[in-house]
């Protein structure tokens, strides 16, 4: 059901490029193409932040981003570290190391946990708050994780050049939110408001918050094979 | 006591085990380690084999079975497990086969402020050594444990049950971590008699549950101390009244760590069972890792306390103070590792028995390179040397100013 949806939307999205690439009339079906480009305190490329555009008239009658969420646990460390979903749904985390993981979100209203076998997959229930979700492992206390639930279908993380793109529908006004867990400023995010008025709309943000060091995803020993002995 | 516990543990297990057969979850890790030595004692046999050699071998060289570690770990859920701990280890003249560690543990889900409780049931080591921190309570750093450790590893088993409290940091995103840990225990009522009688070693044993460990000769075993028995039992519990640790944790972001803690076996003076004396033996322990460059690392642990048997009638038989540093440097690097160790070690003989001096002062050096050719396999080789002053030697016709040297070469495969 969920990937008979997700290709229904990438099939609706595919259209619709095409649509806008071949000069198709802007209509309120449409796509927008929104380019967002975050940079840092000192005007570098930021990657890795996540980004998710709220339309101001209402989230109402907007299909819902299926997209399944998968979190893997490879060298003892969440990959990726940092993700977005929207909520209603779940999060699936797979083991690819050979030892045993005890996953577990403590906080807040979307709390789960349990251990999963080395090479095992397991999905949770849906996320029905939104919030940030962080997760931990219960053996390898430096192991943290971050999935941000947020209403909106339009979200996505900026890349290595520190841009997003999201493709928003209708036009019209938005605000546009960067999140990062270690972005040092209330609720680890700041927000914009944006008009898009073209099937083109690019957007700079440029972060007056410093971004916190991300704590190092491994143990004080550096050998692989020491499971701390306890 | 101890067999009965480990039975009692067994049969919890097995219960367990075959209630929930399902939903258990189990896994086995392990480790074995082969070696060459040589070992430079001027014919002294080795503590272990009743003589006063501080190596786990004697003198002379050969082969051996280093370790043949394995853990059982079973899952009853994401709280509760339970874990036994085998080893085996053969060299000539000493071979053990058995269960060092077995216990049901407790741990919980850290609440959203990071505060997370542990608990352990059974039997198992008190939170002490900041080497022995590998599969099977092996060193990953060398092919020996320091001297302190050593007698930790030769001595000590809580049977007992312990409380852990920690607060992590990272929920309040903090860098700091503490723990306390605090545990009580029985069945360690002669602890202290092998370390005044043969003071301290280095190697790489563990006492196994229900081993005896033959005691050294001195004159006073044909007078004031006949009724000792010949081998001393080290895990038996004679005054049925617990002992207690304590202690404390403080970790740094990775680069830190500290702990402090104070043990006491609290025995009641002046018991005997079949020629097993209570020992009355407290110390306090700190241990320092710090790691002050990405591929540098020093580690030390400092221990100092007191051992005391008394006849029946309470008169001081045996007492003595004993004090123990070692700092270890380790510097590594892709497949490369070196450690250096020094340890200065004494024990001061504070009775006036007759044939029975248990003074020592000693200084030790251990230098290691470990190379690891697969992720879980390595060949390490280790250089170790002793120098120590110990006058009981001389009431078996050996020097009492010694240096004792040995070398080892190895290899090691966790899995």
């Amino acid at each position: 059901m969920g990937a008979a949806l997700q290709r229904l939307t990438f099939a609706t999205f595919g259209l619709l490029f095409c649509h806008s690439l071949f000069g198709a009339p802007a209509s309120t079906l449409s796509t927008t193409k929104l380019t967002i480009a975050v940079s840092d305190i000192n005007g570098q490329p930021a990657s890795d932040m996540v980004v998710y555009a709220t339309p101001k008239v209402g989230l109402n009658k907007l299909p819902a981003n299926t997209q399944q969420l998968v979190i893997d646990q490879k060298d003892k460390k969440f990959a990726p570290y940092v993700t977005v979903m929207q909520k209603g749904q779940p999060i699936q985390f797979s083991n690819k190391d050979d030892i045993t993981h005890h996953i577990y979100s403590v906080s807040g209203s979307n709390r789960f946990d349990f251990k999963l076998q080395a090479g095992t997959t397991k999905q949770t229930q849906a996320m029905d708050a939104s919030e940030e979700v962080a997760m931990g492992c219960n053996i390898h206390d430096w192991m943290s994780g971050y999935a941000l639930v947020v209403d909106t279908p339009f979200y996505s993380k900026t890349n290595k050049e520190g841009v997003a793109i999201l493709n928003i529908a209708p036009l019209g006004e938005y605000t546009v939110t960067v999140w990062h867990p270690q972005l040092d400023a209330q609720n680890n995010r700041v927000s914009t408001v944006t008009k898009a008025t073209q099937l083109n709309h690019q957007l700079a943000i440029k972060l007056s918050h410093p971004m916190l060091p991300v704590p190092p995803q491994t143990g004080q020993d550096e050998f692989d094979f020491i499971e701390e002995y306890e | 006591m101890t067999k009965k516990l480990t039975c009692y543990l067994f049969t919890i297990l097995t219960g367990l085990i075959s209630f929930q057969s399902v939903s258990l979850e189990s896994s086995f890790k392990g480790l074995a380690d082969f070696r060459f030595y040589y070992v430079d004692s001027n014919t002294a046999n080795s503590y272990l084999n009743g003589g006063y050699g501080k190596f786990r071998y004697d003198h002379g060289s050969g082969i051996a079975i280093g370790q043949l570690g394995a853990q059982w770990h079973v899952d009853f859920n994401s709280n509760w497990s339970s874990t036994i701990v085998g080893n085996a280890f053969v060299n000539k003249d000493n071979e053990a086969l058995g269960i060092t560690e077995a216990y049901i543990s407790y741990k919980g889900l850290p609440n959203k402020q990071g505060w997370r409780i542990k608990s352990k049931l059974g039997i198992f080591y008190p939170v002490v050594s900041l080497e022995n921190i590998a599969t099977a309570w092996s060193t990953p750093y060398t092919l020996t444990s320091s001297s302190l450790n050593n007698w930790l590893g030769e001595e000590f088993r809580n049977t007992g049950a312990s409380l852990t409290i920690e607060k992590l940091g990272k929920f309040t995103h903090s860098k700091h971590n503490f723990s306390i840990d605090f545990s009580l225990f029985q069945n360690n009522d002669t602890a202290g008699a092998m370390l005044t009688w043969h003071g301290w070693t280095i190697g790489s044993r563990q006492t196994l549950l229900g081993e005896t460990l033959p005691v050294q000769y001195f004159p006073a075993r044909k007078t004031t101390l006949a009724k000792q028995a010949a081998e001393s039992d080290p895990f038996k519990e004679l005054d049925h009244r617990s002992g207690y640790h304590l202690a404390g944790n403080w970790k740094y972001a990775n680069k830190f760590k500290l702990n402090l803690g104070y043990y006491d076996n609290n025995a009641k003076e002046g018991l005997v069972e079949q020629g097993q004396y209570t020992w009355t033996t407290d110390f306090t322990h700190l241990g320092l890792k710090y790691r002050f460059a990405k591929e540098w690392e020093l580690l030390g642990q400092h221990m100092r306390g007191r051992t005391y048997m008394t006849s029946p009638t309470r008169v001081i038989v045996v007492d003595a103070d004993y004090k123990n540093t070692f700092v270890i440097l380790r510097h590594f690097w892709n497949k490369h590792h070196i450690a250096l160790r020094f340890e200065d070690f004494s024990v001061t003989d504070r009775d006036l028995t007759w044939g029975d001096n248990n003074n020592e002062n000693g200084q030790a050096w251990a230098l290691a390179y470990r190379y690891k050719f697969k992720r879980n396999q390595f060949i390490i080789t280790e250089f170790n040397w002793i120098d120590s002053t110990r006058p009981a030697r001389w009431y078996v016709g050996q020097q009492q100013d010694k240096i004792e040297r040995q070398l080892q070469l190895g290899y090691r495969i966790y899995f």
